[in-house]
């Protein structure tokens, strides 16, 4: 995009941002992410595929505020519960727990929860500014992809979705494997034949996406909690430390500044990456920040930067994650992939052509974002004295109700009570999936990206003339196929290792 | 039984799991044959690959833990934490989850979330019927409220309701 076009954009930007009712949808989607976020065993991505139904019948730019505000916030709350009950909200706040927890034992409960929403509120604002600075030219570079380069570029995140959402990179690719498989449900986007559909007429378009979402992600996880619920005996109580108001003070910040920065540019380095999500960005922060600090025994101990640091990495995530899927149409990551959906639901197509197509939305969710950052500040920081009422909340009374939402959710998306039977058939299929370590999240990027490669691999076939040496000839396709095959490589021996290492630690009891 | 731990024969989780994956993908390829056409037609390109890929991988993931040598935590008593009672209670959850998916039709979306609701709340067994009662209105009338009133959405009564409205 030219400058002046930019220049041109950019009022027009601001001022869909700044109308009252996106401000409050980032304002709303911040309050519930935060609040799901806080409540242990609810995560962000269940608190997102949950919002959209709702959403469906509101203005895109409104709708993706309330989800990103909504994920931005769950990611903050999930160190609420982790500080004051040692128990994580969301699994990318565990390494917060392990200094946010023995501060709160040692009365800084506030303290620690101030410095986290700070170091969050930072991360995530880095993270925002690198994503308006690198989408552009991304974009413009992307844009000159033609089908052969979408292919490969497909492959290749599908490759290193496959190696780092499961635990086994086998596993992961029965995901794909199923996902992909998923996907050619519903009529043929070529030829328009049926394909899959067993005469069903609901399935000519396929699985609905929300559906599938709420099934896989939320429905499965319900069960898995009942089970959960079912087994404990004596219904373990949580009682969370109380909250003293003792804030943060500017010298402390200060203390924690360089690791927050750093710790931003990890998370935002690590939310660019294609499958390498806020977990691990979390961890690495954490590490980063003992391994370079004069005095690594304080961590594990109540130490502020073990505070400051994952949940600097964490956030800056929520930024630089949307960069592969505005530029290049690849959801990077779970959450990223619900609001994928979202942008689907509204007629937007991510990718490429989605800066040059609607340059106006997507500034305006640049500026959002930036917006919801403030406002996680602003609406987080008043309501953390009631953050333990929050995390009391027993899930087993939120469990049956988030049922009813699943319902309701699956329904109101088209309107179709058989889409909550589909809902349903993949609650039950994630909740096997969870059983066996196969990622449901790996499936569901497989299934959205299943008709792009389609799609584009059908393409370049007849413009190669049926010859598939071009995806290996032409030579950005077959940069991304050379370096799908080293991070395939990688990950394998990554795996292998870990494994020989597992075996070193724990000698075999007698031969196979 | 815990992921990874061995069975009765000495084979762990992954291998049936891999066994099944691969035969899922033998059943997808007769699928795509009798769905779609013949293996060679380009419709058939994308759901190739999804079966392609179980079959392979589910094999290497037998093959790879039939050879996996024995560990110790392979060897460990499964810490059962479920008793039979807790497996038979959420098994009748999915199922009725399940029923009551498929009743909707017939009893509307209201009296299904009801009926959803309801029946977690008393196969848990953590919370008294009145709080069970009352959370479950007050969910069911919120919904309500946003889904159809607010948004517009119309709610189906159900064929069963549909003659007596």
């Amino acid at each position: 995009m030219l400058e002046t076009d930019f220049l041109t954009i950019l009022p027009g930007a601001f001022a869909n941002a700044f109308q009252l009712s996106n401000l409050f949808g980032a304002a709303v989607g911040i309050l519930v992410g935060v609040t799901l976020g806080a409540m242990p065993g609810l995560s962000g991505t269940m608190a997102i595929a949950l919002m959209i139904p709702l959403t469906f019948h509101w203005s895109p730019l409104f709708s993706v505020a309330i989800l990103m505000g909504c994920w931005k916030g769950s990611v903050y709350g999930g160190s609420i519960s982790g500080i004051l009950l040692n128990t994580p909200g969301t699994p990318e706040a565990a390494p917060t727990a392990l200094d946010g927890y023995p501060l709160a034992q040692q009365g800084k409960a506030y303290k620690a929860l101030v410095l986290a929403l700070v170091a969050s509120v930072i991360g995530a604002l880095i993270s925002d500014i690198l994503l308006l600075v690198a989408a552009p030219p991304i974009s413009q570079v992307a844009i000159r992809f033609g089908p052969v380069e979408l292919t490969s570029l497909v492959a290749f995140a599908l490759v290193i979705v496959a190696g780092t959402g499961s635990d086994s990179m086998l596993k992961g690719l029965i995901a794909t494997g199923l996902g992909l498989f998923l996907a050619a449900v519903g009529l043929d986007p070529v030829d328009a034949q049926r394909r899959l559909t067993f005469s069903v007429l609901e399935l000519d378009q396929g699985f609905e996406l929300m559906a599938m979402m709420i099934g896989l992600l939320v429905l499965s996880e319900v069960f898995i909690q009942i089970r959960e619920t079912l087994s404990e005996k004596n219904g373990k109580a949580r009682v969370p430390v109380s909250i003293k108001r003792v804030g943060l003070t500017l010298a402390e910040l200060k203390y924690c500044s360089g690791v927050i920065f750093k710790s931003s540019l990890i998370g935002s380095f690590c939310g660019a990456l294609p499958g390498v999500g806020s977990i691990t960005a979390a961890f690495l922060g954490y590490d980063h920040a003992k391994l370079s600090s004069k005095t690594p025994e304080k961590f594990g101990k109540g130490e502020l930067k073990g505070v400051a640091a994952p949940e600097a990495a964490n956030n800056a995530v929520c930024g630089t994650a949307l960069i592969p899927m505005v530029t290049l149409g690849i959801p990077g990551s779970l959450s990223v992939a619900i609001i994928m959906g979202a942008f689907m639901i509204h007629g937007l197509a991510p990718g490429p052509m989605l800066m040059v197509d609607e340059p106006v939305f997507v500034y305006s969710l640049f500026v959002l974002l930036v917006v919801s950052d403030i406002f996680l500040l602003l609406i987080a920081w008043p309501l953390l004295p009631l953050a333990a009422m929050i995390v009391r909340i027993p899930v087993h009374y939120l469990l049956p109700v988030i049922v009813a939402f699943c319902f309701f959710g699956a329904y109101s998306t088209h309107q179709s009570l058989f889409d909550v039977q589909i809902m349903i058939l993949f609650g039950i299929l994630g909740f096997f999936l969870k059983l066996f370590g196969i990622s449901a999240a790996t499936l569901l990027i497989a299934y959205i990206l299943g008709p792009m490669l389609e799609a584009n691999l059908r393409l370049g076939l007849t413009l190669s003339h049926g010859d598939a040496t071009a995806f290996f000839t032409r030579p950005i396709s077959g940069a991304f196929l050379f370096l799908a095959l080293i991070t395939a490589i990688w990950i394998i021996w990554r795996q292998l290792n870990s494994g020989r290492k597992n075996t070193v630690d724990d000698p075999p009891a007698k031969a196979g | 039984m815990i992921a990874g731990s061995r069975d009765l024969i000495g084979l762990s989780r992954d291998f049936w799991l891999g066994l099944g994956c691969a035969a899922a993908g033998v059943a997808g390829l007769v699928l795509i044959r009798l769905q779609v056409g013949a293996l060679t037609t380009p419709g058939s390109l994308l759901p190739l690959f999804g079966a392609l890929a179980c079959i392979l991988v589910g094999l290497g993931m037998s093959v790879q833990e039939f050879r996996r040598p024995l560990s110790e935590s392979d060897t460990e008593t499964a810490q059962e934490t479920e008793t039979d009672f807790a497996r038979w209670r959420f098994a009748l959850i999915v199922a009725l989850v399940f029923a009551i998916g498929f009743v909707t039709k017939y009893v509307g979306l209201l009296v299904a979330a009801v009926l959803v609701q309801l029946s977690l709340f008393l196969l848990m067994s953590k919370t008294s019927p009145i709080r069970a009662l009352i959370v479950t209105g007050a969910t069911v009338a919120g919904l309500y409220t946003a889904i159809s009133i607010v948004l517009g959405v119309q709610i189906p009564v159900g064929t069963l309701w549909a003659g007596l409205i």
